[in-house]
């Protein structure tokens, strides 16, 4: 008649220690290459986050550009025969300058260098008549390089950007500075102006 | 199982344990008896673990084999001839896996030598009741009537190596 036998089931230890030593392996991997996936993972943030502020338009509205902004426009009367003003403008403005390059990803460290020789010669000797052909130069530098700054990102301030330029032609080496104040402080407003245009528009990259 | 010293169990209790590939699982199958009429279904098989074989099949009985139980214990009271009545809920009885026959193809137990009368007749217990040495006696004494069985032999440690437990081609 019938037989039926029973069996033992194959023991489930070997399954259970080959899942752990799987997952040994995985985590040995995991752990042996998290740096590389840090790295990986966080240029991914970077990356979203760029997208993001791209996709979203978002304006810099950088500090130290609000500072330049507020120090030239607050105080318009300020600048007197010390040159300090003078001095404390064109850092500002280029810091600010450099501030805005490093929100859109430009390098202009080369010319900022050579601005802030020049402001600094400014303030070392304060009754050199050549003030005004330093300022005269470092107005150049800074309106080529917000000018191409505003090329690359913000397109439609073409007028503000050429105002700067204009501003910054008008300062005239050869005539003392105290003279010729009012060119001064205009170049100083006129890039204010710009830059706080800069500072409230979304750059495009 | 309450008496283990047989190592007798249902194959579900035995957790590491399982129908031989080669061998059909019976659970659900349905059960005939010699008349060809139901006796019930298969739940469950009662294995015989040092034997690594299973020995009785647990049947849950069909209905119509406990109305028509009735009826005969109502008649063979009078004669004296039952000393047990199986009451209500008491729908399970066990068979010897050598008095069985396997149709594979439609997957039906049968029982060839086992007749609707004996079935109805044969001690049942409910479900999940413990099934002592006594049941065993009582239902092989049910099976076969002809056969003495005294409780020394059912204290054998070979009990299950009786030919109502094995296969027949290896016995007879």
């Amino acid at each position: 008649m019938a037989e039926i036998k029973i069996e033992k089931k194959a023991p489930i230890w070997p399954w259970i220690l080959l899942i752990l030593v799987v997952i040994g392996i995985l985590v040995y991997l995991f752990a042996f290459s998290g740096d590389e996936d840090d790295n990986r993972r966080d240029d991914r943030t970077e990356q979203t986050t760029e997208q993001s502020s791209d996709t979203r338009q978002v304006a810099p509205n950088n500090s130290t550009v609000v500072a330049y902004v507020s120090f030239i426009k607050d105080d318009p009367d300020q600048m007197g025969l010390d040159h300090d003003f003078t001095n404390e403008a064109l850092l500002r403005l280029t810091n600010a300058t450099s501030a805005m390059a490093d929100e859109i990803g430009y390098d202009i460290q080369k010319d900022l260098d050579e601005v802030r020789s020049h402001a600094d010669k400014i303030t070392r000797d304060p009754f050199e008549t050549t003030h005004a052909n330093s300022i005269r130069k470092s107005a150049d530098i800074l309106s080529n390089v917000l000018q191409n700054m505003q090329k690359k990102a913000f397109p439609g301030l073409t007028s503000e950007a050429n105002g700067v330029k204009n501003a910054a032609t008008a300062i005239e080496p050869e005539v003392l500075t105290l003279d010729q104040r009012e060119d001064v402080k205009n170049f100083f407003r006129e890039s204010a102006d710009l830059l706080e245009k800069m500072n409230n528009n979304s750059p495009q990259k | 199982m309450s008496e283990n010293n047989k190592n007798l169990y249902y194959l579900d209790e035995l957790s590491d344990y399982k129908v031989a590939s080669d061998d059909s699982d019976v659970r659900g199958w349905e059960v005939k008896d010699a008349d060809n009429r139901t006796v019930g279904r298969v739940d469950g098989l009662l294995a015989n673990k040092e034997a690594k074989r299973v020995v009785y099949l647990d049947i849950e009985v069909d209905k119509s084999l406990i109305e028509d139980g009735h009826e005969v214990y109502n008649k063979s009271a009078n004669e004296g001839t039952h000393g047990f009545v199986n009451k209500d809920g008491e729908n399970h009885l066990i068979i010897p896996i050598g008095l069985v026959r396997l149709d594979e193809e439609n997957e039906k137990v049968l029982t060839d030598e086992i007749n609707h009368g004996t079935f109805t007749k044969t001690k049942r217990f409910s479900k999940g009741a413990k099934l002592d040495r006594q049941y065993e006696v009582t239902v092989f004494k049910n099976y076969f009537p002809e056969k003495g069985l005294n409780d020394d032999e059912l204290e054998d440690e070979n009990f299950y190596e009786r030919q109502e437990f094995k296969n027949s081609s290896d016995n007879r």
